[in-house]
């Protein structure tokens, strides 16, 4: 008979994290998690073995291919956000375990967790509250603050880089579904990102004379014929103090014109449960939130990997759960050995609906893994979770570049309250050939100008 | 009765079974993407007044009316001879309708976009709409009318072009009586980093102004459908009239140089006797389209930003489409009834001897007021540039009172009424442009914060405008026109989304909003007008989405400060992807100032009404 002895008890893991949450220490618990990866190229000297593995950390009431149902569920609620745990134990969601991934570099965009690395110890604030390089210039790229030690760094890197590519373009499906499960709505669209500055993969690392901006982005309506054409710019500056410029193309006006920006919590289109405010969990300005605050560290469930369904030719994902069987994405999970979870209250939006926001930080990657936002009562009122993945399966691959490429595969947005889903799902193609895109320069001109907003209107 | 029930209930019908047994498709083929789409739509507008259109036979205001008519010959003529006063008394004999619908149609859309590669793409619009016409009709039998023109017996809702066979202008239009099919769009895009090239028919829109055309002065507008009184939030979508053109924009950095050159395409009317006509139906015109068919528009506009100042600059050399109106001969030879033989010598005038004319001198003067025209010049200049009419004794008159006696005693001698031949030419203009936007940063959620404010003004110099007399010899003068325009998002609660505010305030100095000269302004059956300085028009809109946005309510309102009110409250309900449902009442006042006559409202005061569409889109 072998006896397990295990090292570290959860007694011992849940008093490291408080102390390293109340001393504002960087993130590892056995030693700093960026310099066991820096030394070794592996997070796991970081971490006990009851952190590396969901069998150990379950006492082998879970193992990886195993799936979290209401069944079992409550082993592992303490490695779930509140929202999460409620859809497993009452409407059907299923979660498939898979083992945590090892190799740092498959957590992100190669180049960036790279530079990640080389740039470590090279940020700081300036007196606007603006990360800048050790020039005073705009940040050079990778995580800021990768030893962060308050909220404020954690979301200040998440706000400078959200795809963590110098330019992307997302195809993405929508499914809106109501509190019975059917699907109500349902949306194509397209979301590009663009990076002016502390560029990765172009050539130059700032675009000279957009070095005032942070970042270009816009979203554009595909499908139905209701909202075909409808597209929407913003040109964020990189003051985080100042609200991002708006232009929108509105079929009916058959023109392009300047729209107000500070309106960011509510749908975009009819039956949605997305705010602009949602995307990537810092949708706004840094500075238009205020009291950033870690609360918590902690062991947590997240798909930051697995998210790309190589085997539909439109990398479309399969469904389960709710009452018809629609409403979550098929979803496989691993342990991240910690997150960090920060608060954040939306200081510049005096009616938002949103009291403050939770969110769970992977301590390694400082991806986000999952959002919950509270109203101005205290009560939860919606949540955000995605799952991302290296779009590298078996035979079939999709390449960034020298690497595969890394992105999100799903998103859920899902309001607690009304009971309504809104899924996303990134895809390969939308209508009228809107094809996935990463790292190319055309972006911009395809879907960032005044000219692509009036192209793709009708 | 029962045909109105039954086109209402096939124009639902229609839709209903339409909306099954289509579905948008969307693929590649042979290397290209391909996406279909598009939708149908019921729609009506049931009539919430008993008022009738006024400019349309069945809705004259003097059907029916007694009217004593007190006709002489003009002193002048026969110095020697006493001049006795004919008097009698005139009844339109045009048979007043009840309408309950002023609009009943059912459309379907279908874009066609396709894909070549990254830099070529193209997209084609189909659209067709069918006109139930669920309305009590004009029939010429009804009232012995021989009126001449394609478009003066029976109506017809959508062709409009030549004089004789009906027909469009439109160079991709297919037309009837009661249906249109067109492509609005059809168009190929070519795109090269900041440059953009797109061929084809299509629509071109400038300026930050809604409903209130500053610099949007491309394309004229297509006013068969529902005049302007669709959903207003959708401002011209549906009426601004595509073009063949190129237009090519160029970006470099924060400024963007957009040119275009089109073919010129006028503004269009809606037809006499159809729901909407706003040009009294007593007149026939007679369109010089064929003239200027070959003529090109052209312009360009540089747009961007100083600072935080956004700026731009447009000048635009262009045909202006929606024409002047002069007498013109009719060409018409019929007798007036107690004159026989003078058939040939009203041909070489503007008059054509039918019942579906004026009948009397109230007539002539209340119409002249509405059409913002002077019934006495009017008169002088029909004698005057016509000078056949004076071998029949008409002179030129000084008074109200000689001309309403030489006016009667020619109506009592038509035996019935005449009728008035106008043409409508075109002509070339320049006009110049400028406009600046500014975003306010106030306190989070204040007023202030994210308020956009912008302004624009036009001039253009000798801008003809149609002669309140209806002259050959136009009103030329320089027109400035500007808007300033305030949005704001506000946010009031923490349940509901924020509420979208618009305030416009237009400022015209020659003409108001329908583009008629300000000098005819003020008439009315006993006066000649006196004409006002400047034109203002306020607008205040507002959108409440409700949380979800399913449902959406809006309001829009548009004040003439002569006295003239429109004001649109509107629901929009999306119950599920594929239905799409909006409903609109529009109220219409256009007689809180001292003179009707002097706002646009009064013109189209008799459309009130309860609007209603319902799409399925696929």
């Amino acid at each position: 008979m072998v006896v397990s002895v295990k090292r570290y008890t959860r007694q011992f893991m849940r008093r490291e994290f408080l102390r390293k949450t109340l001393t504002f220490s960087a993130a590892g618990l056995l030693m700093p998690v960026w310099k066991a990866m820096a030394d070794n190229g592996d997070f796991g000297k970081a971490y006990p073995d009851e952190l590396l593995s969901i069998s150990e950390y379950t006492k082998g009431r879970l193992s990886v291919g195993d799936y979290i149902t209401a069944d079992n569920v409550d082993h592992v609620k303490a490695l779930l956000d509140p929202v999460k745990y409620h859809q497993i134990k009452n409407m059907g969601r299923k979660l498939k375990l898979r083992a945590t991934t090892r190799d740092i570099m498959k957590l992100s965009p190669w180049e960036y967790m790279e530079a990640s690395f080389r740039h470590r110890g090279m940020a700081s604030f300036n007196e606007k509250g603006n990360v800048v390089a050790p020039d005073g210039g705009p940040w050079i790229g990778g995580i800021p603050f990768p030893e962060a030690t308050t909220g404020l760094e954690l979301f200040a890197g998440l706000t400078l880089s959200w795809g963590r590519h110098d330019a992307s373009f997302y195809a993405i499906k929508e499914y809106d579904l109501n509190p019975d499960g059917k699907e109500q709505y349902g949306y194509e669209s397209g979301w590009a990102e663009y990076s002016p500055v502390g560029r990765l993969v172009f050539p130059d690392k700032h675009w000279k004379g957009h070095e005032d901006k942070l970042r270009y982005q816009s979203v554009i309506f595909t499908a139905p014929d209701s909202v075909r054409g409808t597209s929407f710019i913003n040109t964020w500056y990189y003051d985080q103090n100042r609200f991002p410029d708006l232009y929108g193309y509105i079929p009916d006006f058959k023109r392009i014109r300047r729209f107000p920006t500070d309106q960011r919590f509510e749908p975009l289109v009819p039956g949605s449960s997305l705010y602009l405010s949602d995307a990537w969990a810092a949708g706004d300005p840094l500075h238009t939130w205020g009291n950033y605050r870690i609360v918590k560290r902690t062991p947590f469930l997240a798909a930051v990997s697995g998210g790309w369904n190589a085997d539909h030719e439109n990398w479309e994902h399969s469904t389960h759960g709710g009452p018809e069987g629609k409403t979550f994405w098929d979803t496989e999970v691993e342990l991240v050995p910690e997150a960090i979870v920060v608060e954040a209250e939306p200081t510049g939006f005096p009616r938002a609906p949103v009291g403050h926001k939770r969110v769970w930080f992977d301590a390694r990657t400082q991806l986000p893994l999952a959002m919950v936002t509270f109203d101005r009562r205290g009560e939860m009122f919606r949540s955000f979770d995605g799952a991302y993945a290296l779009y590298d399966s078996d035979d079939r691959k999709v390449m960034d570049g020298k690497h595969p490429y890394w992105s999100w595969g799903h998103v859920h947005a899902y309001d607690v309250q009304t009971g309504k889903m809104t899924r996303l799902e990134q895809v390969q193609r939308i209508g009228n050939g809107h094809r996935m895109m990463v790292n190319n320069q055309d972006i911009y001109d395809q879907y960032l100008t005044n000219a692509a907003l009036r192209r793709m209107g009708q | 009765m029962s045909y109105k029930k039954n086109a209402i209930l096939a124009l639902l019908s229609l839709t209903a079974a339409l909306s099954g047994s289509v579905q948008a498709l969307d693929g590649s083929l042979l290397g290209m993407d391909y996406n279909i789409s598009g939708f149908i739509r019921a729609e009506m507008a049931v009539k919430t007044v008993d008022e009738e259109n006024p400019y349309n036979q069945r809705g004259n205001l003097f059907n029916g009316v007694a009217v004593e008519r007190r006709g002489a010959l003009p002193q002048t003529n026969l110095p020697l001879l006493p001049q006795p006063t004919i008097n009698d008394t005139a009844v339109r004999n045009g048979i007043p309708a009840d309408n309950d619908f002023n609009f009943t149609q059912v459309r379907m859309e279908n874009t066609i976009q396709l894909r070549f590669n990254s830099n070529w793409s193209s997209t084609i619009k189909l659209r067709g709409i069918f006109d139930a016409a669920a309305y009590e009709e004009f029939d010429p039998e009804d009232v012995n009318s021989e009126a001449v023109g394609y478009l003066y017996g029976e109506p017809n809702y959508f062709e409009y072009d030549d004089f004789e066979t009906g027909g469009v202008q439109n160079r991709l239009e297919w037309a009837g009586e009661d249906y249109m099919i067109d492509i609005p769009t059809a168009y190929i895009d070519y795109q090269d980093g900041p440059l953009l090239i797109r061929a084809g028919n299509q629509q071109i829109a400038w300026g930050q102004a809604l409903f209130f055309r500053v610099m949007d002065v491309a394309n004229g507008l297509d006013l068969r459908r529902h005049l302007i009184l669709d959903f207003a939030s959708e401002e011209y979508a549906d009426e601004r009239i595509s073009s063949p053109a190129i237009r090519a924009s160029y970006q470099i950095g924060v400024w963007e140089l957009d040119t275009f050159v089109q073919m010129f395409q006028p503004t269009i009317y809606p037809n006499p006797n159809t729901p909407y006509n706003v040009i009294a139906s007593q007149f026939t015109i007679r369109d010089t389209y064929d003239s200027v068919d070959e003529e090109l528009n052209s312009g360009f506009r540089l747009k961007g930003s100083i600072g935080d100042v956004g700026l731009q600059f447009m000048y635009t050399n262009r045909i202006n489409p929606d024409g002047v109106f002069r007498w013109t001969k009719s060409n018409v030879n019929r007798d007036a009834e107690l004159v026989p033989g003078s058939g040939s010598t009203l041909a070489e005038t503007p008059l054509e001897v039918d019942t579906t004319g004026v009948w009397s001198a109230d007539e002539w003067f209340t119409y002249a007021a509405m059409a913002r025209l002077d019934g006495i010049e009017g008169l002088n200049t029909l004698i005057r540039e016509f000078p056949e009419s004076q071998t029949l004794l008409a002179e030129e008159v000084d008074s109200m009172e000689e001309a309403r006696r030489e006016l009667d005693f020619f109506f009592q001698a038509s035996g019935s009424g005449f009728r008035g031949h106008i043409a409508r030419e075109y002509f070339r203009e320049d006009i110049f442009g400028t406009g600046f936007s500014y975003v306010f940063q106030g306190e989070p959620g204040s007023w202030t914060d994210q308020l956009i404010l912008n302004f624009e003004v036009t001039y253009t110099p000798d801008r003809v405008f149609t002669n309140t007399n209806l002259s050959r010899e136009y009103i030329v003068e320089d027109e400035i026109i500007s808007a300033l325009v305030l949005e704001k998002y506000q946010r009031f609660s923490r349940s509901f989304p924020a509420t979208y505010f618009v305030f416009q305030w237009m400022h015209r100095t020659e003409s108001d909003l329908f583009g008629r000269h300000l000098s005819g302004m003020g008439g009315d059956i006993n006066n000649t007008p006196d004409g006002v300085d400047g034109w203002d028009g306020l607008v205040l809109a507002l959108q409440q989405p409700f949380p979800g946005l399913v449902w959406r309510a809006d309001f829009s309102m548009l004040y003439d400060t002569r006295g003239g009110l429109l004001v649109q409250p509107a629901l929009k309900w999306k119950p599920s992807g594929d239905w799409n449902i909006e409903m609109f009442y529009t109220y219409l006042d256009g007689s809180l100032g001292d003179n009707p006559n002097e706002n646009i409202i009064e013109t189209i005061e008799w459309a009130e009404e309860f609007g209603m569409r319902v799409a399925y889109q696929f």
